[in-house]
Formats: C-alpha cells, sequence, structure tokens
C-alpha cells in the first residue's frame, strides 16, 4: 500500500476582498493528487475570484494558498506556471494565430520560444490537441473556429502545459456534449495519473459524476465543502441557488435536475 | 532556423515547420540591407559610388552614411515600437507616439530652436528632444502610477501627448521672427537632410539599447494574446513587462524622434501590414517589424531625395502619404472581409 496522495493544492483559511468587500470568506481546501474538486455556486457567489486566488494570480486578503507545499505569493512565476495550469472564463484571443500555435502557447514556461522546443514540447502539444479532437484543426487560423472549437483550443493550452495542478474556470460551457464528456474524460484521465484538478462547474450532474469532492459557495461564505453527493443535495441546492431541484439516478448515472425556482 | 519534422507526431511537426518560418524576416532583413546600399549609393547625380578621391570619400562617409544608417535605425525603432506595442495593447491601431514619448521630444528641439540653443551649437536640437522624451516618459509613468493597467498608461500618454502638442503650439506661437517659426515648422515634419555622424553617435545606442528591451518582450506578448489572466499563468510579470516596454520605447523612439523629428505612421503601417506574414504572432513580427520599418524609411528616404535633391519635401510628409492611403486600402479589405 503506498503513501496517502500528496496534497498539491492547499487554500488555508483564504479571504478574498476586492476594495473593502468580502467577496469569499474564510475558505479552507485541500486538493489531494487524483482529486477533481468542483467549486460550485450561483453567479456572483465568487467562483472565479476565488479560483483566481487559488491559481496564485492574486494574493488572499487572509490566509495563504500553498501550491505543492510551497506558498503561492512567494513562487517565482515560470516555476508556478510549471506546476499549475489556469484556465480564465473569458475566452479571449487577441490575435487570429494558428491553432497549434495558440495551443504551443502552453509550453511556454519551460522554453522562450519554439525554437528550443524539445521532443516532451511537441508530444505534449500533440497530446492536448489530441485530448481536445483538434488535430484535423491545427494549421486552422483561430478567427476561423466556432465559439465551442475556439473553447477547446484554449482549454488545450492549459494541457499542453502539462502542470501537476489545474484550475478551470467554467470549461465546459459552450461545448457540445460530446466534448463536454470528452473533457471530463480527460480531466479523470489526467487525475488518475496523479494530478489535482479543480472546476468552477454549472452543471450538477457532471459535478456529482466527475468530481469527488465539492465545494458549495452561497453568500461570500462556503455553504458545504466535502464529498460531492453530500455537497449536492437538495436542501443545499435550495438554499444556495433558491431551486427546487431533483437529486436522483437513472441507469446508475448521478442526475440533478432542477424543478423550479423559490420565491 | 525552421523546425525539422518530427517522426511519431505527424500532425504537429510540419504545421510547427510552417509555423516557424522565417520568411517575413529574410525578406524585411534582404529589403532593407538592399535599400541601405541603395541610399548610400545614391548621390545628387543619381546613382554610382563616388571615385577615389579624398573628397569623395568625405561625402560617403560625412554625407550619405549618417543619413543611411539613421534612415536604417529610426525606421528600425519605430516599426518594432509600433510592433511591441500593438503587441501589449492587444489592438492593431497603436503606434509608438502612444506613450508621449514623440510629443516629448518633438516639444524638447523645438524649445532648442525657440530659445535659440539650436543656432548655438547643432548638437542642441537633438540633446533637447531627447530631454523632453526623458521628461514626457517619467511624466507619463507618475501618472499612470504603479501597478498600472495598459489603458491607464495610454490615457497618461495622450494626456502627455497633447500638453505637448499644446506647447509646441505655443512655442511655435511666440516664436521671436519667421525664420524660427518655418525652422520649427521643417523640424516637425521629420527630416534626414543634414545629419552628422555626431546624430548617428547620439541616436545608435540608445536606439539599440531601446530595440534590445523592445525585443525581449516577445515571448510575454505571444502569452497575452490569451488575456492577462492566463499570461499571467503562463509565467508572465506584468510589471517587469510595462517597465521594459516603456523604457524600450522612450529610448528607442525618444533617440529616434530627436534626431529626426516626427517621421509619422511607420510605426503604425509596418506591423500591421507584416502581420499576416508572422503568422499572427506577436513575437515573430517584431524582427520583421524592425527591418520592415527600416525599409520603409530607407525607400521614402530615397524617393525624397530622388524627387527633390534640394531637400524641398521633408520625409515625415512622404510617410504620411503613404500611410493614408494605406488606411484607405484597409479600410475597403476589412469591408470585404466583414463581407465575405
Amino acid at each position: 500500500m503506498s503513501a496517502a496522495p500528496v496534497i498539491r493544492l492547499a487554500a488555508e483559511a483564504v479571504t478574498v476582498r476586492i476594495g473593502t468587500r468580502d467577496i469569499v470568506r474564510d475558505v479552507s481546501l485541500e486538493v489531494k493528487a487524483g482529486e477533481i474538486v468542483a467549486v460550485i455556486g450561483a453567479n456572483g457567489a465568487g467562483k472565479s475570484t476565488l479560483l483566481k486566488v487559488l491559481a496564485g494570480l492574486a494574493p488572499p486578503a487572509l490566509g495563504r494558498v500553498l501550491i505543492e507545499g510551497d506558498d503561492a505569493a512567494a513562487l517565482e512565476r515560470r516555476i508556478l506556471a510549471r506546476r499549475l495550469a489556469y484556465l480564465p472564463q473569458e475566452r479571449t484571443l487577441s490575435w487570429p494565430m494558428r491553432v497549434v500555435s495558440v495551443v504551443a502557447l502552453g509550453r511556454l514556461p519551460y522554453h522562450d520560444q519554439p525554437a528550443a522546443f524539445t521532443e516532451q514540447d511537441y508530444r505534449a502539444v500533440h497530446a492536448a490537441l489530441t485530448a481536445m479532437d483538434l488535430t484535423h484543426l491545427a494549421d486552422r487560423k483561430s478567427n476561423r473556429l466556432s465559439g465551442g472549437e475556439l473553447a477547446r483550443v484554449l482549454l488545450a493550452r492549459t494541457l499542453a502545459q502539462e502542470a501537476p495542478v489545474l484550475i478551470a474556470d467554467e470549461p465546459t460551457a459552450g461545448l457540445d456534449m460530446a466534448h463536454v464528456l470528452k473533457f471530463f474524460e480527460h480531466l479523470a484521465a489526467r487525475a488518475a495519473q496523479g494530478a489535482a484538478i479543480v472546476v468552477a462547474v454549472h452543471d450538477l450532474s457532471l459535478a456529482l459524476r466527475f468530481c469527488q469532492r465539492a465545494l458549495l459557495l452561497s453568500d461570500t461564505r462556503v455553504l458545504a465543502c466535502g464529498p460531492s453527493h453530500d455537497v449536492i443535495t437538495q436542501d443545499n441546492i435550495a438554499q444556495a441557488f433558491g431551486v427546487t431541484a431533483l437529486v436522483t439516478r437513472l441507469d446508475d448515472l448521478p442526475v440533478v435536475l432542477p424543478a423550479r425556482t423559490l420565491t | 532556423m525552421s523546425i525539422a519534422p518530427r517522426a511519431g507526431h505527424d500532425h504537429v511537426a510540419p504545421t510547427f515547420a510552417a509555423a516557424s518560418a522565417r520568411t517575413p524576416l529574410l525578406l524585411t532583413g534582404l529589403l532593407s540591407l538592399l535599400l541601405l546600399a541603395v541610399s548610400l549609393a545614391l548621390g545628387p547625380d543619381g546613382f554610382g559610388l563616388p571615385d577615389a578621391t579624398a573628397a569623395a570619400r568625405l561625402i560617403l562617409v560625412e554625407i550619405r552614411l549618417p543619413r543611411a544608417i539613421l534612415a536604417f535605425l529610426v525606421g528600425g525603432a519605430l516599426g518594432l515600437s509600433g510592433a511591441v506595442l500593438q503587441g501589449y495593447l492587444r489592438n492593431p491601431l497603436a503606434e509608438p507616439g502612444l506613450l508621449g514619448v514623440s510629443g516629448g521630444a518633438s516639444l524638447g528641439a523645438v524649445i532648442a530652436i525657440h530659445t535659440g540653443a539650436a543656432g548655438l551649437f547643432a548638437l542642441a536640437l537633438p540633446l533637447g528632444g531627447l530631454a523632453g522624451a526623458g521628461i514626457a516618459t517619467l511624466a507619463v509613468v507618475l501618472l499612470a502610477g504603479e501597478r498600472s493597467q495598459p489603458v491607464t498608461l495610454i490615457l497618461a500618454g495622450v494626456a502627455i501627448s497633447s500638453l505637448a502638442a499644446a506647447l509646441t503650439a505655443l512655442a511655435l506661437n511666440l516664436a521671436p521672427n519667421p525664420f524660427a517659426s518655418v525652422e520649427i515648422l521643417y523640424w516637425m515634419m521629420g527630416s534626414l537632410t543634414d545629419r552628422s555622424l555626431e546624430h548617428v553617435w547620439i541616436a545608435a545606442p540608445l536606439i539599440a539599447l531601446g530595440a534590445a528591451l523592445l525585443h525581449s518582450t516577445g515571448a510575454d506578448l505571444d502569452a497575452l494574446t490569451l488575456g492577462e489572466d492566463a499570461a499571467a499563468n503562463l509565467g508572465v510579470d506584468h510589471e517587469r513587462l510595462r517597465h521594459r516596454i516603456v523604457a524600450g520605447v522612450a529610448l528607442a523612439v525618444g533617440a529616434a524622434t530627436a534626431v529626426t523629428g516626427a517621421i509619422g505612421f511607420v510605426g503604425l503601417v509596418v506591423p500591421h501590414l507584416l502581420r499576416p506574414l508572422a503568422g499572427y504572432e506577436p513575437r515573430r513580427l517584431l524582427l520583421p517589424s524592425f527591418f520592415g520599418g527600416a525599409a520603409l524609411v530607407l525607400a521614402a528616404d530615397i524617393g525624397v531625395r530622388l524627387v527633390s535633391p534640394a531637400g524641398d519635401i521633408k520625409l515625415g510628409v512622404v510617410t504620411a502619404l503613404i500611410g493614408a492611403p494605406f488606411f484607405l486600402w484597409l479600410v475597403i479589405a476589412m469591408r470585404r472581409e466583414g463581407t465575405a
């Protein structure tokens, strides 16, 4: 029996503030190798802001974030970039670069320029393109892509980064159902290889199915945090979203069906 | 250098090979060197190198060489700065004047003319320009503040540019005599006429340093294509990047404007024109924009000398004459793209 899995990402009593307003208060979370954690909550609950802080992009007002044991605020940027890949919610791409070039940006933490690419870099880019079903689009200019295709390209960039920690903010928004499934299956495979993954999602059925644990944010605090099936319950959904929902299983798959809004 | 296709990754390898092709760099590099040679060979009586007499050598070294080198360096500084700023601001309409540097340099030189310092010693003009560029940059940096966003930086640059333009107009308004007014007006049009090797010695080291700083931003600009947060996740230090860009533009554009006056459109048009050739990748656009800018200014200067050997037509006027139709063409191309 091997030792307990390593803790890749830890938030210790993190409070996030914008100006003088608390966005999220007192979040403590440990994400171990092999785990996928869902961050859920209503619009404006602070999911994105929390993810940015977990990704080391902004310092917390209180508490600290540890990435593979080191304080994110003190880590050198390039080192942090090799340990953690982050996918922002907004899908921007300023120039119509080719798909393969966009995905190759994920290798910047390893090489300053593509001319220095090694076999491993090519393998990583190729694996990311394959995982996101993009090999046939590799040469396409990115302004000739549909919204869902662009989302997959930007996702592939984070995959090419090959970081042991992945934080993705609503990664599957805008993807068709086949690619949503493919993405989560890829995440599960990554986790099985030892990655620690945090995703903000709105599809609670997927959260139940693919994420071992969930963190539910509501009203600037953590309403619940633990195994997904303990967090994603009728009561918690009612409290956090103001919606009565059906939480059940169909054909052995978890299903969460919103029924009606509470007033 | 191109990346050789690798076995086993059929899809990736050939596309990378295409991406790393150095066509735009070779193209602009060769073109600028060719035009540099033409510029050296072009005399008042047409083409041809002067014979081997001492006087002829003097003409080549003291008159044609500084002119050709300055055209090359100034064009390069403007092209590269434009490419870096467009990449940094992720906006194809950004240009080197945005940070207030060229406005400040112009004002400094105009003050040198206005006060008569330029009449006392020849280098008062470029030195005044450098001082103006330095002060303007400092003002922009202080105004924008630490940890500023690109937009704040640009607003500060626009504010300082406007102030510099107003003060330049005031200096022209209060010019001591008509000759000074004409001199100020001519200087503001931008020109390479009668520049000496001293001008080269003043400008070249500063432009080289600025260009080196600007060129070092390539990887960060590539990452910025994904937005500021994703870039930060890829290891970009936004503070450091901003410092390098402000310092690089201040040095390169400040020195360029100080020796030649404001030469418009080069920094805007050149990166724009070369971007498709560089696969829209900001880093791959940098060096070609340097050489492309050099080629454009050399070509414009050669044109000026052919059309009016007496120096009646100013260089900045010609680049503007080239630049404006370019924008007309751009609008038409965009409309076609939109309807296609």
